[in-house]
């Protein structure tokens, strides 16, 4: 019985739970708010878009994001300089939220899909401690702020060049692309979608594990 | 199932708000992901509440003192919020100023009037405008990221702008206090229960349903 039940997260209103095609999803009659989606391949989609990111943080934090050129001074920044200067200026504070939201977390989110979604999808496997990351994935999520330094960076550019010549580095093309496989990624990545399959992966473990036996 | 059994809670069950399987009340933790297991959110309004005071209490020294100094041949500059928006609104760069306004201004104090409103409507036991409550619900916790652009930007320029005697610019004590804000703002709609806002309607039908 409990089973075939489901709730909404935002109204508490108890429903049969949903079964969606693919590109469907099902909204709360009562608050409208999305219960499911199915994407059209899921967590497939949400494990290549993390690999082809994981390649793609490495070049933004490695090459120049933005070089800076005035009366023959020069500065150049990448990625996790925006954190680190912080810290050399003595703001502790600033320099760990910003090395939070914009490294920690999404380096964290992505070492986490890739681990427990390459065994589950590639070798039927579901790796140890699977529920405890998943659980804190969809947690963090909302923390990685990428896509909000993307804007800023290109809110400041618009000001930046009228006070001195700016060159865009390989680094900032590297990650407007991350910072568009990190959403693709996270838009394929359903929390409902998410546990029920990894409950159909230990099933699927399980039955191995006894036909072994026998 | 009876009629007048419409939500998880008076069904005796729980939704797991991190895997979202639906548990017997009296189970402590989750059966699939290990999450505790509870009704409703524990104390949620009092935890928005106190966020949202240390909120406000930021928001002072945020808006009082300069988010950064810039240094240029010898002379210093400082800057506040509210002054750099209209600095750079007087240089035409409209594009960022308007970006600055709404990040550190309008989406703040906006973000702490709604979810103060929202307390306040439930301590109020006010039944009305659930849709409109979840609506302005979504949008804070939505658009709530978005105010970090501020302290993005000033992290761009100061990361950027280190040219010796020429140009330096500097963090000031206000960018740390509304990075705070940021936080404990998106902490308090964390903090938040939806779901209170309709439990309040269910009280009034059970209480209907007893009397008919």
């Amino acid at each position: 019985m409990i089973e075939h039940l489901s709730a909404c997260e935002q109204c508490d209103l108890l429903l049969e739970a949903p079964i969606l095609n693919h590109s469907e999803s099902a909204h709360c009659p009562r608050c409208g708010h999305i219960i499911c989606q199915r994407p059209k391949y899921s967590l497939q989609f949400t494990l290549s878009f993390s690999i082809a990111c994981i390649i793609l943080f490495f070049v933004a934090n490695f090459f120049p994001m933005l070089s800076v050129e005035k009366a023959g001074l020069y500065n150049e920044m990448s990625l996790y300089q925006a954190a680190w200067q912080f810290l050399e200026l003595g703001e502790p504070f600033l320099f760990f939220l910003i090395f939070f939201v914009l490294l920690l977390c999404p380096s964290a989110l992505l070492l986490a899909l890739v681990y427990m979604l390459l065994p589950m999808i590639f070798m039927r496997r579901v790796m140890p401690y699977t529920s405890a990351i998943g659980r804190w994935v969809f947690y963090i999520k909302h923390w990685s702020m990428i896509d909000v330094y993307l804007i800023a960076a290109l809110a400041s550019l618009t000001k930046l060049t009228s006070v001195a010549n700016i060159d865009l580095g390989i680094g900032l093309w590297a990650y407007i692309v991350f910072t568009v496989c990190l959403a693709s990624a996270l838009a394929n990545l359903d929390k409902i979608r998410f546990w029920r399959y990894l409950d159909k992966i230990k099933c699927h473990q399980l039955l191995r594990q006894q036909l072994k036996q026998i | 199932m009876p009629p007048t059994i419409k939500t998880a809670a008076q069904a005796n069950l729980a939704l797991c708000l991190s895997c979202q399987k639906l548990n017997p009340v009296k189970w402590s933790k989750c059966s699939r992901c290990g999450e505790v297991l509870h009704t409703r959110k524990i104390n949620s309004v009092q935890k928005t509440l106190a966020w949202l005071i240390t909120a406000v209490i930021f928001y002072i020294p945020a808006n009082l003192y300069p988010v950064m100094s810039t240094s240029t041949l010898g002379r210093t500059a400082y800057n506040t919020i509210v002054g750099g928006v209209v600095e750079l609104w007087n240089q035409q760069a409209y594009f960022i100023s308007v970006v600055i306004f709404f990040a550190s201004i309008v989406i703040p104090i906006g973000k702490i009037l709604v979810l103060m409103w929202l307390c306040l409507s439930l301590k109020l036991r006010i039944k009305g405008r659930k849709q409109e409550r979840m609506v302005l619900y979504r949008i804070t916790l939505w658009f709530g990221r978005w105010s970090m652009i501020d302290v993005f930007v000033v992290a761009i320029l100061v990361s950027l702008m280190q040219l010796g005697g020429i140009l330096k610019i500097e963090p000031g004590i206000a960018i740390v206090a509304f990075a705070v804000v940021v936080v404990t703002t998106m902490l308090a709609a964390e903090a938040f229960d939806p779901r209170l806002i309709w439990d309040q309607e269910e009280s009034k039908e059970n209480h209907a349903n007893t009397h008919h």
